[in-house]
Order: C-alpha cells, then structure tokens, then sequence
C-alpha cells in the first residue's frame, strides 16, 4: 500500500513538472529538451560502463548528474552572486563539481532535475487534453487570461454551439459569486425587493380576480 | 570519461575554448578535436552559470521547489493553479 502510494505520489510530481516546465520562456525549453537529452545519454553510457566493471559511485547515472548540475541549473535570485563568485574562485583549484547538497531546497532542486533528465521525452511534448484542463476546476480563470493556450477542446474541434456558450456564461456567472460572498449578499438583498414586490402583484391580481368574480356573482 | 561534469577542468584552457567559441558568432566552427571532453563539460557547465536567467528561471524556482515538498494533491493543485494565474 505504501509503495503504491509512493508510486502515485511520484506521478503527480512528474506531472506537475511537465507543466512548469511547459511554463517556461521558448527559449528555456528548448535549450532544456536539448541539454537533457544529451545528459539522458551519458547516463545511458554510464550503465553500460557500470555493466562492463564493477559497478562504482563515480558512474555518472542521471541522479549523479543531476547532483552535479542542479545547483547550475535551478538556484534562486539570492544564490546567483555566489555562484559567480565561486566561478572565479575555483579558477585556481581543479574541482568545481564537488558540491554537496546541504540544505533541503538543493535536495528538491536535483529531484526535479533528475526527473526532468529521465523523463526528457515525455516533458518535450504536449498532449491536448493537459492544456485543455489545467488540474482544476478553477481553471476557467487561466482561460480568460490565456484564451488561446487554455482553451477548451471544443473549440479545437469545432465551433462551439450557442448553448454551450449559454451554459458557460451561467457557469461563470455563479463561479463569480464564489469569489466574493460580499457580492452574493448584495445580490441576494437586491433580489428580496423585486421578489416581494412580485408576490404583492400576484397578490392584487388574485384580488382582482375575486372582485370580477363578485362581481360577476 | 568517469565522471564527466564532476571535474572543473583547467581554467586556462577552458576560458580559452571560451574565447574561441566568442569569436566565431558567424557561425563557423570551433576545432574542439583537440580538447579534452572535461574542458568542454566545464564550459558548458560555465555557459549555464553566466546566463542571466538560469535554465529553470528565477521566476519558476520556488514552484518547482514547492513540486518537491511531501503536500497532499489538493495542496499541490492550487499552488500549480495559482502560479497559472500569475503567468
């Protein structure tokens, strides 16, 4: 059960590294696809090193470049002077690539890359239903400001019917109110007037009505 | 080569690949027969530190760590969601 929810776990973050990396500027993700490629066949390489001797920690399988090339690749905005000035420093000693991962975010940050590494192939393409349907229903909010990368699939397969825009327009008409409950209030003390003051003219139209029918009586 | 990546290489020689390399913008090759797959490991390596941006950019550097961290799925969809927004 454990292992199985492991397993689950792992697919979610891979999926969800697909679509940050689908996040990324063109040029970040073409430069990605190409660079990981290449990284996923040295690692190939590696294994067959490792078949032909015995196998040692220094083969460069993909978590060990991972381990090498994260803190290169994936750093925060406060970590980029130090990485510079390490540049200039290692210029004199011949090891640069010894870098230990030390603090938690540099452990996540070679997860992600190893993932990205391994899983090269699928992270370079796209498939329509993942654009379609970001994760949640909430996602009609990315469509508005993204109309053309996060629009539904039925408008790739053919014109939308009025209805379907009919029903699109109530969805988004309530999903409002779920934003803002102050709103929903107001709307509500709005609508209490008009709907008492509907039910004061049915009632004097069924007093009418009774007056014609004394009347007639 | 074991451990390629792991090795800096020698500076002077790599810098020196990097001029080269500077010099033909007009889309003429280098001659890298010569050089050892370290050097050019290490330049590449160097070409990723001297970007302005990082591969993976600043921008997207927290979401891609927060993908990491042990959240349940609901968690994790509506910061993926939130950063959907935000782009």
């Amino acid at each position: 059960m454990l292992l199985f929810l492991e397993s689950q776990n792992k697919q979610i973050r891979n999926e969800i590294i697909h679509l940050l990396v689908l996040l990324l500027p063109k040029a970040h993700r073409d430069v990605l696809e190409v660079f990981a490629s290449f990284l996923k066949r040295v690692a190939q390489h590696a294994r067959l090193f490792v078949v032909g001797r015995e196998a040692s920690t220094d083969a460069m399988t993909e978590e060990n470049l991972a381990m090498t090339l994260a803190p290169y690749l994936l750093y925060p905005r406060s970590a980029q002077q130090q990485k510079l000035d390490q540049l200039e420093q290692s210029s004199s000693s011949s090891i640069t690539g010894s870098l230990l991962t030390s603090t938690e975010a540099e452990q996540h940050a070679v997860a992600v890359v190893t993932s990205v590494i391994k899983h090269v192939a699928v992270f370079s393409k796209v498939s329509i239903e993942k654009i379609s349907r970001p994760l949640n229903q909430r996602s009609c909010r990315c469509r508005k400001t993204f109309p053309n990368r996060w629009s539904s699939p039925r408008v790739f397969l053919g014109s939308p019917s009025r209805k379907y825009y009919l029903f699109q327009s109530i969805y988004l008409f309530f999903l409002s109110f779920g934003n803002c409950p102050t709103l929903c209030v107001f709307y509500l003390c709005a609508l209490r007037p008009s709907a008492q003051s509907s039910r004061q003219s049915s009632g004097s139209g069924i007093r009418g009505t009774k007056i014609m029918m004394g009347t007639t009586h | 080569m074991e451990g390629i990546f792991k090795k800096g290489g020698n500076t002077k020689r790599v810098l020196n690949l990097k001029d080269q390399f500077a010099k033909a913008v007009d889309g003429s090759l280098v001659n890298t027969s010569d050089a050892s797959p370290i050097d050019i490991a290490a330049l590449l390596k160097r070409f990723f530190v001297e970007l302005n941006d990082p591969l993976f950019t600043f921008a997207l550097y927290d979401a891609f760590i927060l993908s990491q961290t042990s959240m349940n799925y609901k968690q994790k969809k509506k910061t993926v969601n939130i950063f959907c927004f935000y782009f």
